[in-house]
């Protein structure tokens, strides 16, 4: 068969997953939301079940049950699911407006030159040939983690062995189902990631703007994000990072409705959960954003309580378990194995404060910086800073709450950067990647802003 | 919001989206010079998996790893940094493309011109080794010249290399 025919279907079949799961665990939440934030959450569930599996047949050594049969088999066990949960409610794609649909294709019209190139063009980028993707190669060849000693093999210290697995195995599942290595096809998958990002964005939008904004602006706004270089470049080319910047934002997303929720709804936390943990199997700095998170969901109890009588234990827990496994079991197995860790020598005995002045202007520079992020970048900024200045002006403190997750991770980012035991220029080089997630937080902040400085007048 | 507001703002917007949309149309053209180096229109449900890898700046190298099975690859490279190793594209190139093989990789060329070298032995190198004393020996394997591989964004290769095949 075809191998780009069949990642496509590949894709879809991950979309499927997630959206008839979403069906299942959380209706509400479908209605609510327009169709590209289910887009995103369908696609952000679809590989966090994935992703579950794929840790679980890793470290059994069972990779090998990954084919092209079972695939298929999988499929249409899918398509049988869907029909039924399909049969139970009907007209489930239209009861999105049609404009959805119009923006939806004109952005994926727009995105045509990167799905071209996505199929088309060799994998190339530094990180993804020495970190990632031959990782995938390894798990390609060996049924398992164990089995492939590669992580043993002090050879490859340089892959960062320590790192999480997440990526990898998404891409060697890709791998296992055509019967070989193609590391340029796969690309198309690690765009839908992107794509998704972008929806995500596009989705709390629309949804903040609650029909305020005309949606021809949203588009263009939409626009103005994907032609940022620094997200072309990263969007498909076998780097982690914006996988893990969508789990991020999915998560802020889930956060905002949490937040502005009633007393006694809970009807997002789960996935919020399962969103946040998911972004700590693809790269570190997942697990500094747990921690904000968290922290941030105790601040809002304290200052907005909310009964916890009526938390939904039950999906709470299976949120936990498909997110907390794959990062569980791949701490363990480090920490029995000996493998170095990438950080190991941090500490706060090492902290010279004479790095943060470098480090902010640093922060600086990548904010300012033109060839990055063009224009849009600086004046989101200065959006953003205008809406927070008139929002403490209006002494809308509680409102706040919410940045506290781009500042936490931004202050987790510094201190990393402080007491990591590797040279400031090496680490600061990473910057450009993982401001990626933090970009996505901004640019869902001003439409957060928006709506708490302006709600719609039968609201206010 | 009121129509008038929000047609200053897509006004406003749209402006900013022209400017940008300026070095964004850059990326697009870029695209094209993959199917015009490989002469090859690009076919969604064809394989062309090894037609496209012809655009990679490592190609020869990759297409090198492809056919090297049962042949011994020896592998000189004396800019070895244990600090900045991730950063040496040749290096991650290398193990990338012969995994599952281990290439170990000779750090010194007085140890390397030392080994045993057989006929029909491959030899990657971040230095020309033709003048060396194994020169005689070599038959250079061409490798892309640079200036005839586009580079852009996504395409580099800032170091050269070479590929050679031991013939006596």
């Amino acid at each position: 068969m075809n191998q780009n025919l069949l990642i496509i279907i590949y894709t879809l079949w991950i979309y499927l997953i997630g959206g008839l799961s979403l069906k299942v665990f959380n209706d509400q939440l479908i209605k609510k939301n327009n169709l590209f934030l289910n887009l995103g959450l369908s696609w952000g569930i679809g590989n966090a079940i994935l992703i579950l599996i794929l840790y679980f047949l890793a470290f059994a050594g069972k990779l090998e049950w990954i084919q092209l049969t079972s695939g298929a088999g999988l499929l249409v066990l899918v398509l049988i699911g869907g029909m039924i949960v399909l049969m139970k409610s009907r007209k489930i794609a239209w009861r999105f407006k049609w404009q959805n649909w119009l923006l939806l294709l004109g952005s994926l019209i727009f995105l045509l030159p990167l799905i071209r190139h996505s199929f088309f063009a060799p994998l190339n980028a530094w990180d993804a040939l020495g970190v990632w993707l031959i990782k995938a190669k390894a798990l390609f060849y060996f049924p398992g983690v164990i089995e492939s000693g590669f992580f043993k093999e002090s050879f490859y210290d340089y892959t960062h062995q320590d790192y999480p697995l997440a990526l990898p195995l998404l891409v060697t599942a890709f791998y296992r189902l055509l019967g070989s290595v193609n590391d340029q096809a796969v690309q198309f998958y690690l765009l839908n990631f992107f794509i998704n990002f972008i929806f995500i964005l596009t989705g709390t939008m629309i949804q903040m703007s609650k029909n305020r904004i005309a949606l021809s602006n949203i588009f263009i706004i939409t626009l103005l994000i994907i032609e940022m270089p620094n997200m072309i470049l990263f969007s498909h080319n076998g780097y982690a990072d914006i996988p893990m910047a969508f789990f991020m934002i999915a998560a802020m997303k889930l956060f905002f409705d949490l937040f502005s929720e009633r007393k006694t709804t809970f009807n997002t936390l789960p996935l919020l959960i399962l969103m946040t943990l998911t972004s700590a199997s693809f790269k570190v700095e997942g697990f500094s954003f747990i921690g904000v998170m968290g922290i941030t969901l105790l601040i809002m109890q304290w200052v907005k309580p909310k009964n916890l009588r009526k938390i939904p234990l039950v999906k709470i827990s299976l949120a936990t378990l498909i997110g907390l496994a794959p990062i569980t079991v791949w701490e363990i197995y480090k920490y029995k194995q000996g493998i170095a860790d990438t950080y190991a020598g941090a500490g706060l005995a090492i902290v010279n404060f004479s790095k943060l002045k470098m480090i902010i202007h640093y922060y600086f520079n990548e904010l300012f910086d033109t060839n990055r992020y063009l224009l849009t970048l600086i004046l989101a900024f200065f959006v953003y800073a205008l809406e927070v200045l008139f929002m403490i002006s209006k002494k809308m403190i509680i409102s706040l709450i919410p940045h506290l997750i781009i500042f936490g991770q931004l202050t987790a980012y510094t201190i990393l950067y402080l007491i990591s035991p590797h040279p400031l220029i090496w680490q600061l080089s990473s910057f450009e990647r993982i401001a990626l997630p933090l970009i996505g937080m901004l640019l869902m902040l001003i439409f957060y802003n928006f709506n708490c400085l302006w709600p719609k007048k039968n609201e206010s | 919001m009121n129509k008038k507001i929000n047609r200053i703002g897509l006004g406003f917007t749209g402006i900013v989206f022209l400017i940008n949309f300026h070095y964004y149309s850059f990326y697009p053209k870029d695209y094209k010079k993959i199917f015009k180096i490989t002469e090859t229109a690009p076919r969604l449900l064809t394989d062309q998996y090894l037609t496209f890898q012809k655009y990679h700046p490592f190609a020869d190298l990759f297409f090198l790893a492809q056919n090297s099975h049962n042949r011994t690859v020896h592998y000189l490279f004396t800019r070895y940094d244990s600090e900045s190793i991730l950063e040496d594209e040749l290096f991650i190139r290398v193990n990338y493309f012969f995994y599952p093989r281990i290439i170990q990789p000779v750090t010194e060329l007085k140890v390397f011109l030392d080994l045993k070298f057989n006929q029909g032995d491959l030899i990657i190198s971040d230095r020309d080794l033709i003048l060396e004393s194994l020169g005689q020996r070599l038959k250079p394997i061409p490798v892309g010249d640079i200036a005839t591989i586009s580079q852009d964004y996504f395409f580099r290769r800032d170091m050269p290399y070479y590929l050679y095949e031991v013939i006596k």
